[in-house]
């Protein structure tokens, strides 16, 4: 079984993961995970998200992966039921007192370890396997070799991260949020403290520089997919449940596409070295395949003054209806008449459209679009559906057509 | 008053015993080489032969190679009165085997369920020092089974496999150290580099010395002690609790995890 399994933070975005291709997503509840600043879910929402998850054939898994404090078990049996009886696929994991809780309720839905228990080996899988899971997310130290010999010696379900942010610390073991700003990383307040600047001093404390950084690069394994899926990983994830829809759309597109590719076997390297580059610029970071290959070294590290992360703005406009030769879009970003621009979508391969008229609600003509969430039309016979997305024209996709 | 037949301290050289035994600590923790980062190691041929009340401290996250390592050596630690595991690999080898385990999955050990249900499968269980006191009373209240409790020492703030410090003194073409004092704000850690990683320590001791009803004393097996860079000396006036030097932010501050909460 091969799966794209993508973040969810909303309904919305788990509307778009779906569409772009993820088989699974992850979200959380409003207790009990590891965002606990994000949107997450209520208990109406998880139901809502798995009911549209099953009517197309797909899975939702729920994060209950913080480490818990004496305190934090308050409702947590009568939560872990509900999510049962919601036909939740599968809670994800990090601590014992779950996994046994899980264990004795006797429920339905799987159980799978979170990355943050930093399961690297064989035989700290087996343990998970003998306390009945079913999956293990694997630490993102894990190499190929690593991934080959636990999946041989447990035959585990294993889950990987394939994108996104990565953690300088081995996930679970860092408590420097804790220190620097008394919100508990493990509990779902990391400051990403990682990301700051230090001042770095030897022993005897001579300064050495102002702005140590430890922060890595992203992770990318768009190269590596095929490599992964030998080494027997099962489920390809990606990191973010607090990414925009638009870094969702461009990610699952992306990896949806190269899956298939390999699956069918047509995948070229001008096609993963095209996508590579749509997904780097996506996240306006860099992005490398960090442990899998060999253990990273100076080159998988970040040391600029700032992080470089201006944010995104190649999201132009989202389709929310096309009928009758009239397409109707919501702004995300200021476009205007003349701009070449490109359409995106898992019903077909990306296209370059150079932007002619185009109207307001009224069918007023425009020559701009700049106000966030302006509605907009355009006349035209495109094979577009709802959620494609129209992006500034970012790279030339001939040599993959 | 904790007494020092309780003391289990980490030695960081092997010279410290006899001045350790004067004062009646009879409990030694060694690092082991090769699976632990962080700490002064100890080779097994170090250990073997001490006739000492000897455990071993093995804290390092382990890929299969290690792992597979470990099988190798791990009929030759019968000298051993205890091991110390962080990885659960280790646990899995080990179960079955007569050394006792005693789990320090760091930042786990953090509620009584989980440290009870390992308490039903190893011999002991270190607490964690990330604790606040009426969590940390709670827990003490009700193991099943007696616990190791930090007293003293520095917690490990963050544990990365990658060579943090050589990446950065490589890339700004700086002489090579393997330890370093980072700051940031008012905060500052110190970070050790070995060929597994990098680990930061909070560089203020947490000490709980006296600090801990002596009610909760049946339920402890040994009083943990990392005294770093203390001499002996120093040491014995820490036990007199004349080292001031600390900061128990976990211990009297409760920490939080949704912003809204900061301010509570």
């Amino acid at each position: 079984m091969i799966e794209l399994l993508a973040p969810a933070g909303d309904i919305e975005k788990l509307k778009i993961a779906f569409y772009y291709g993820a088989d699974a997503v992850y979200i959380g509840g409003k207790n009990y995970s590891l965002r606990a600043n994000a949107k997450n879910f209520s208990l109406e929402e998880i139901k809502e998200a798995v009911d549209i998850a099953h009517k197309l054939n797909k899975k939702v898994y729920v994060t209950v992966n913080i480490v818990f404090h004496d305190e934090d078990f308050k409702g947590l049996e009568e939560y872990l039921m509900k999510l049962d009886n919601c036909d939740v696929d599968a809670i994800i994991v990090s601590d014992i007192s779950v996994m046994a809780l899980w264990k004795k309720l006797n429920l339905k839905m799987e159980l799978h370890v979170s990355t943050q228990a930093s399961t690297l080996n064989k035989e700290a899988a087996m343990f998970y396997k003998e306390l009945g899971a079913k999956r293990v997310v694997l630490a993102r130290e894990a190499s190929e070799k690593d991934i080959k010999e636990i999946k041989e010696y447990t035959n585990l379900s294993l889950e990987a991260f394939i994108h996104g942010a990565m953690c300088t610390s081995i996930s679970g073991r860092c408590i420097m949020s804790n220190y620097t700003t008394n919100r508990d990383a493990n509990r779902g307040g990391c400051a990403q403290i990682c990301r700051w600047n230090f001042k770095y001093q030897d022993e005897n404390g001579l300064e050495l520089s102002d702005n140590f950084q430890m922060s890595p690069k992203d992770l990318n394994m768009s190269l590596y997919i095929k490599d992964m899926i030998d080494a027997g990983v099962n489920s390809f994830k990606v990191e973010g449940r607090m990414r925009s829809s638009y870094y969702i759309a461009t990610v699952l597109l992306a990896y949806r596409k190269i899956i298939d590719k390999i699956m069918n076997n047509s995948l070229t390297n001008e096609y993963i070295k095209y996508y590579s580059k749509v997904l780097n610029r996506c996240a306006n970071r860099e992005s490398t395949s960090h442990f899998f290959k060999k253990i990273p070294t100076v080159n998988e590290q970040y040391y600029t003054n700032s992080r470089e992360e201006a944010s995104n703005q190649d999201f132009l406009a989202i389709v929310l209806d096309n009928k009758e030769g009239i397409i109707t879009l919501e702004q995300r970003n200021y476009f205007k008449k003349g701009d070449t621009v490109q359409f995106i979508s898992p019903n077909f391969e990306t296209f370059d459209y150079i932007i002619d008229n185009f109207y307001d609600e009224n069918m007023n003509i425009l020559e701009v679009a700049n106000h966030p969430q302006m509605v907009i039309k355009i006349k035209e016979n495109l094979p577009l559906k709802k959620n494609d997305i129209m992006r500034i024209k970012i790279f030339d996709n001939s040599s993959i057509l | 008053m904790m007494k020092n037949s309780k003391i289990l301290i980490r030695i960081k050289r092997l010279s410290e015993i006899e001045e350790y035994k004067k004062l009646g600590i009879t409990n030694f923790l060694f690092a082991l080489e090769e699976f632990s980062i962080g700490y002064e190691t100890f080779t097994i041929e170090e250990l073997k032969d001490l006739d000492e009340n000897t455990y071993l401290l093995l804290n390092r996250v382990l890929d299969n190679k290690s792992i597979n390592d470990f099988k190798i050596i791990k009929d030759k630690l019968s000298f051993c009165k205890g091991i110390i595991f962080e990885d659960l690999g280790i646990y899995e080898i080990m179960k079955d085997s007569k050394i006792p385990l005693i789990w320090n999955q760091n930042h786990f050990a953090v509620n009584t369920s989980s440290i009870n249900i390992w308490l039903d499968k190893v011999s002991s269980v270190i607490i964690s020092s990330e604790l606040e006191k009426s969590e940390l009373e709670y827990i003490l209240n009700n193991v099943k089974k007696e616990v190791i409790l930090p007293v003293f020492g520095f917690n490990m703030a963050m544990y990365s496999r990658r060579t943090l410090l050589s990446f950065y003194n490589e890339y700004k073409n700086l002489k090579n150290i393997t330890s370093a004092n980072l700051t940031t704000g008012n905060k500052s850690f110190i970070a050790y580099e070995n060929k597994y990683g990098t680990v930061l320590f909070y560089k203020k001791p947490f000490n709980i010395i006296g600090k801990i009803d002596e009610k909760y004393d049946n339920n402890i097996k040994f009083y943990y002690i990392d005294p770093r860079d203390l001499s002996i000396s120093d040491f014995e006036e820490l036990l007199q609790g004349n080292i001031t030097n600390d900061e128990n932010q976990f211990f009297e501050n409760k920490t939080v995890y949704r912003i809204g909460d900061l301010n509570d």
